[in-house]
């Protein structure tokens, strides 16, 4: 049993990371559009996050530092206050949509009105961070995100074409409108690789006190956890390609993606996933509010960790009720939660490089991981990832704008 | 050209774009029709449910309530935007599809339990959806 909770800091990273607000619309809208030719995408996203973590938590068991220690220090205190500056800009307006979709699918499951139940979202936040345990607070959310396999079963009873669906695993070209499918393409692979998850993961090795015996943890956290946040993924996709796409239907609303469960599986189907969703959610909200809270105190030096009590780590602990409040800010302001996390994704695909070239030297450097440094095969698929991230940063805003957010 | 009156013809422009006032193309009237169309297949999917009472009357009355809203701003959208010759009887009878789907929309989130009701509006969205889609050929 211990084993299976040893797990739950992957899930939860990869969870917030995969089948966040964004994600959840951004999946479906994929599968209603494309049906299952983008499948293959997020295999490519799911190898390329499991590399990168596994890499950064090596780091971080070995050498107990965090990805924004090695930012700052290989890349300098201004390129990484540029850093520093675009991924807290991300980790707000990703903060303020998760937010904001907790308050969507609270909305969903009572008919209260919206606002209030933004503000019941914020403060459930605020109280679960402050009062339970780091371990606590990955169980409760990334194993609550778990009711979103209940897509997984809607998928079987949709009887989708299985020979498509296997199609769709193999890489290709759309037959049509091609910019389009380059910007769900490019989007689904920055969801995938969104640098949150590994500030977050990172930062929880450290919290956790992993330490080199650690290491086969560590893997099989990264393989299970961000392998079931692709496997969620897939199920999105084939629900909408198979329910969706037929009749026209252009998910814009996470209603339309609960919607795929209830279909096949009724009320019970739709109840598991509005769970799921509100735990999913609820999980990114504290991956990207701890992310702030990390970075910042990881970037100036400051106490940090969830291990410590408030007063051992004020300026942290600042930190993290300050997001809280800004999001707060943000979402009551009237944005909408799905088009704001739309944007994020977006935006912090142009900040991949600036996160993932300094792990991939400092996971080479001996100086501070002695025997444990990157591997021949590490590195292959380390620098063919980094090609990638190069080429999806410099493709993601101008796709963006020439496709008007993937409407055509 | 000096700066000031750079930037005063650049917010002349903007105001003139935000002003609503363009005429409508056929390919932005075909993308308001798919959009009409869409809805209108949503509708169909909730009203299934709440007819088959396989879902959650607080779902149904959310959920219909926001595509309502979605619906709602295509009719306005395609009110204020004229277009010439024979795409405006086009657009008129999108915008005449877009308060339908929006009425029925309305209809099903104010009394979601009501099963003989959703399942009438099944079909009424199922005719608009087909209406819809024939438009945006």
């Amino acid at each position: 049993m211990s084993k299976i909770f040893q797990i739950a800091l992957g899930i939860l990273a990869a969870i917030g990371g995969f089948v966040d607000i964004g994600d959840l619309v951004f999946n479906t809208e994929a599968g209603a559009k494309f049906g299952y030719e983008l499948l293959w995408v997020v295999v490519v996203g799911v190898v390329g996050i499991i590399v990168y973590s596994e890499m950064c938590g090596r780091v971080a068991a070995v050498s107990k530092r965090p990805v924004f220690d090695a930012i700052r220090e290989r890349l300098g205190f201004g390129v990484g206050f540029g850093a520093l500056v675009s991924s807290q800009i991300v980790n707000l307006m990703t903060l303020a949509a998760e937010v904001g979709g907790m308050a969507l699918v609270l909305q969903l499951l009572s008919a209260l009105p919206y606002r209030p139940l933004i503000v019941v979202a914020v403060v459930g936040i605020a109280v679960v961070t402050w009062l339970a345990p780091f371990e606590w607070i990955e169980r409760i959310f990334g194993y609550g995100g778990l009711c979103l396999l209940v897509f997984a079963v809607g998928v079987i009873k949709l009887h989708p074409d299985w020979g498509s669906v296997g199609h769709g695993f193999v890489p290709q070209m759309s037959a049509s409108g091609h910019l389009v499918y380059a910007y769900f393409a490019v989007g689904l692979l920055g969801a995938a690789m969104t640098p949150y998850e590994v500030y977050f993961y990172s930062s929880g090795v450290v919290e956790e006190s992993w330490t080199p015996k650690d290491l086969g943890l560590n893997r099989a956290n990264v393989i299970i956890g961000y392998g079931l946040g692709g496997f969620l993924s897939f199920a999105l996709m084939i629900t909408a390609g198979a329910l969706f796409l037929p009749q026209g239907i252009e998910p814009q609303f996470v209603g339309t993606v609960a919607l795929g469960a209830q279909v096949p599986l009724g009320a019970i189907g739709l109840l598991l996933a509005l769970l799921g969703i509100f735990f999913a959610v609820g999980g990114a909200a504290i991956d990207t509010c701890f992310s702030g809270a990390y970075n910042f105190a990881q970037f100036f030096g400051w106490e940090w960790g969830k291990y410590r009590r408030p007063s051992g780590a004020p300026r942290f602990t600042i930190a993290w009720i300050v997001l809280l409040a800004l999001a707060l800010v943000v979402i009551m302001s009237g944005i909408d939660p799905v088009m704001l996390t739309e944007y994020a994704v977006i935006f912090s695909v142009v900040a991949l490089p600036l996160t993932y070239i300094p792990i991939l030297l400092v996971a080479n450097d001996r100086t501070y991981m002695g025997r444990y440094v990157n591997g021949r095969l590490a590195n292959t698929f380390g620098l063919l990832y980094l090609v990638i991230i190069v080429v999806v940063a410099l493709t993601a805003i101008p796709l963006m704008i020439v496709t008007n957010q993937g409407q055509g | 050209m000096p700066l000031r009156a750079s930037i005063w013809l650049a917010l002349i422009v903007l105001a003139a774009a935000g002003c609503g006032g363009g005429t409508l193309s056929r390919k932005a009237l075909q993308k308001q029709a798919e959009s009409i169309q869409s809805l209108a297949a949503e509708g169909t999917l909730v009203a299934k449910g709440a007819a088959g009472d396989r879902t959650t009357d607080n779902f149904v009355s959310v959920h219909t309530d926001y595509l309502g809203e979605a619906a709602r701003k295509i009719e306005k959208d395609l009110g204020s935007s004229p277009a010439t010759g024979s795409l405006d009887a086009k657009r008129k009878e999108a915008e005449r599809l877009a308060g339908m789907v929006a009425d029925d929309l309305d209809r099903l989130h104010r009394t979601p339990g009501n099963r003989g009701l959703a399942a009438a509006l099944r079909s009424s969205f199922a005719k608009e959806a087909e209406a819809a889609g024939k438009l945006s050929k």
